[in-house]
């Protein structure tokens, strides 16, 4: 049984002996990760300004005018009897005033000049989780327009509507060219290490006839292809931080009235950029010996 | 050590390299294989090696049946012997140690073992102290001297030489089958290929001749 500190150290020559021909697949696998991870950062920071919308945005019920308190009690029990409605948080024309003049901070002043409060009493409804299904918020809608003493029913949801559709199309685009540039850089990997083993043939033909078997033989290849992989990955990871630090944390997207930093990826994310790496590599290295036996 | 019934060797389904030959080498025994180029030696090597199938016959290596031996048991097989070739088939990119160890680190053994038994064999054949130097750095003669000690590094039970010294000038020639003798001397079977005449005939070890694939003493 050969000792693994072997294979190692015939690694290691490997990738000396041929340095610019390992860093040139290095290369090729650091910027098809780097272009892979990009989408996934955008992937990640629309998924969370999705989810963040979702979970800020709530329905809101405005009443008519001048509508009694035993009358707003009755609606408050009939919204609350709707099924998906979790709390009815009433807002009296005053409060909506005071929070719009919270809001505004220091033009707040502006609305003073008004002779009379133009904003209407509502109701903000926290709907169960489950129903945040665009239809079934329509329907909720729907069947609140017609209860008495209400105006307006106000689920502006349609701009998360088309995000959440921007946000699909960015994961199918970034499968489909994560996939195309995952089996091209495959392609070169395999590609690398052919040209190694083919410029080694009569090294691997003396090895062969003193009784090395394949997989003595062919096991510091596929490290070689691992290692350029992991190495691939490392440097993918480094440039994104890089430009992540550089560029991308200083950008602050609108959200609501708020501004909302993007975020680097997940750790597992990380980790999965660096393996996805390493997998590069064997893929490449097994398939270019595999070639080599056919 | 060595039996061979009646084996014949055809390539291409046309042409003969070895026609009918049945030969037997004992254990610990030294023997040369003559004849003219094309008369079959490097191919009957071959086929000891197992570097090649043969057509018909039968060859037994230390009760060994080479026609029965299945691909993955041979490179156990080839741990038993040794070879050495004309053009030395050395690994330039490696030093003299590292092309030596090579054989030991196929076999898994430890470092400090691979480090003794290196030094010793290399101190053997002579070449103490350039262990260090990368085979194209060396004269014919040490190339050689470092195939053989990579053959017998490992104690191997067969030796197979092919045209060893058909590089190499008398004196160096000389050398060589003299270190092999040596190596024979500790029980090792060794079989040369040569059609050096200045050898063959200062030689007391068997010669067995071949000519155009036959057998012909």
């Amino acid at each position: 049984m050969t000792r693994p500190s072997y294979f190692i150290k015939a690694a290691f020559n490997n990738i000396t002996r041929n340095l610019a021909l390992n860093l040139v697949a290095v290369g090729t696998i650091s910027l098809s990760l780097l272009i892979l991870s990009a989408f996934l950062l955008l992937h990640v920071n629309l998924q969370n300004l999705v989810e963040n919308s979702t979970r800020q945005l709530s329905l809101t019920v405005y009443l008519k005018d001048g509508l009694s308190d035993p009358a707003i009690k009755r609606l408050r029990e009939s919204l609350l009897d709707l099924p998906g409605v979790q709390k009815a948080k009433y807002i009296d024309k005053n409060m909506a005033m005071a929070d719009l003049k919270a809001r505004l901070g220091d033009q707040g002043g502006l609305l003073d000049g008004l002779d009379e409060n133009p904003l209407p009493s509502s109701f903000e409804l926290e709907l169960d989780p489950e129903l945040r299904a665009r239809k079934a918020v329509g329907q909720l809608a729907g069947k609140i327009t017609g209860q008495p003493g209400v105006d307006e029913v106000n689920y502006a949801w349609d701009w998360a509507d088309k995000l959440a559709v921007f946000v699909n199309f960015v994961k199918v685009s970034g499968l489909v060219v994560g996939g195309l540039l995952f089996a091209a850089t495959i392609f070169i990997i395999a590609n690398t290490i052919k040209l190694t083993v083919m410029a080694r043939q009569e090294e691997l033909y003396i090895m062969r006839l003193m009784g090395a078997t394949e997989f003595f033989i062919r096991t510091p290849f596929v490290l070689e292809g691992v290692v350029q992989g992991l190495t691939g990955g490392l440097f993918a990871l480094l440039a994104l931080l890089l430009l992540y630090g550089l560029v991308i944390s200083r950008i602050e997207l609108p959200f609501g009235l708020s501004l909302v930093k993007l975020t680097f990826l997940p750790p597992f994310l990380i980790g999965f950029l660096v393996l996805a790496g390493g997998l590069i590599g064997f893929l490449g290295s097994v398939l270019s010996l595999r070639i080599k036996q056919a | 050590m060595i039996q061979i019934f009646d084996v014949t060797k055809v390539y291409g389904g046309r042409q003969s390299a070895l026609v009918n030959v049945s030969l037997q080498v004992g254990q610990g025994e030294f023997v040369f294989i003559s004849g003219p180029s094309g008369a079959g030696k490097t191919t009957l090597l071959k086929l000891i090696l197992c570097e090649e199938s043969f057509t018909q016959g039968q060859i037994l290596v230390d009760r060994i049946n080479l026609r029965r031996l299945p691909a993955r048991r041979i490179p156990d097989y080839r741990l038993k012997t040794g070879f050495v070739f004309q053009d030395f088939k050395l690994i330039p990119t490696r030093t003299v140690f590292q092309n030596v160890a090579l054989r030991l680190e196929i076999e898994g053994a430890r470092p400090s073992l691979i480090a003794k038994k290196v030094r010793y064999i290399l101190k053997r054949v002579g070449l103490e102290g350039s262990e260090q130097a990368y085979p194209p750095q060396l004269s014919g003669g040490e190339q050689q001297r470092v195939a053989i000690a990579r053959a017998v590094v490992g104690d191997p039970l067969i030796v197979l030489a092919d045209e060893p010294t058909g590089n190499l000038d008398i004196d160096l020639t000389r050398d060589i089958i003299g270190l092999l003798e040596e190596i024979n001397r500790t029980g090792t079977t060794i079989m040369v290929a040569t059609h050096n005449q200045a050898i063959l005939q200062s030689t007391s070890h068997r010669i067995i001749r071949l000519e155009k694939g036959r057998l012909v003493a």
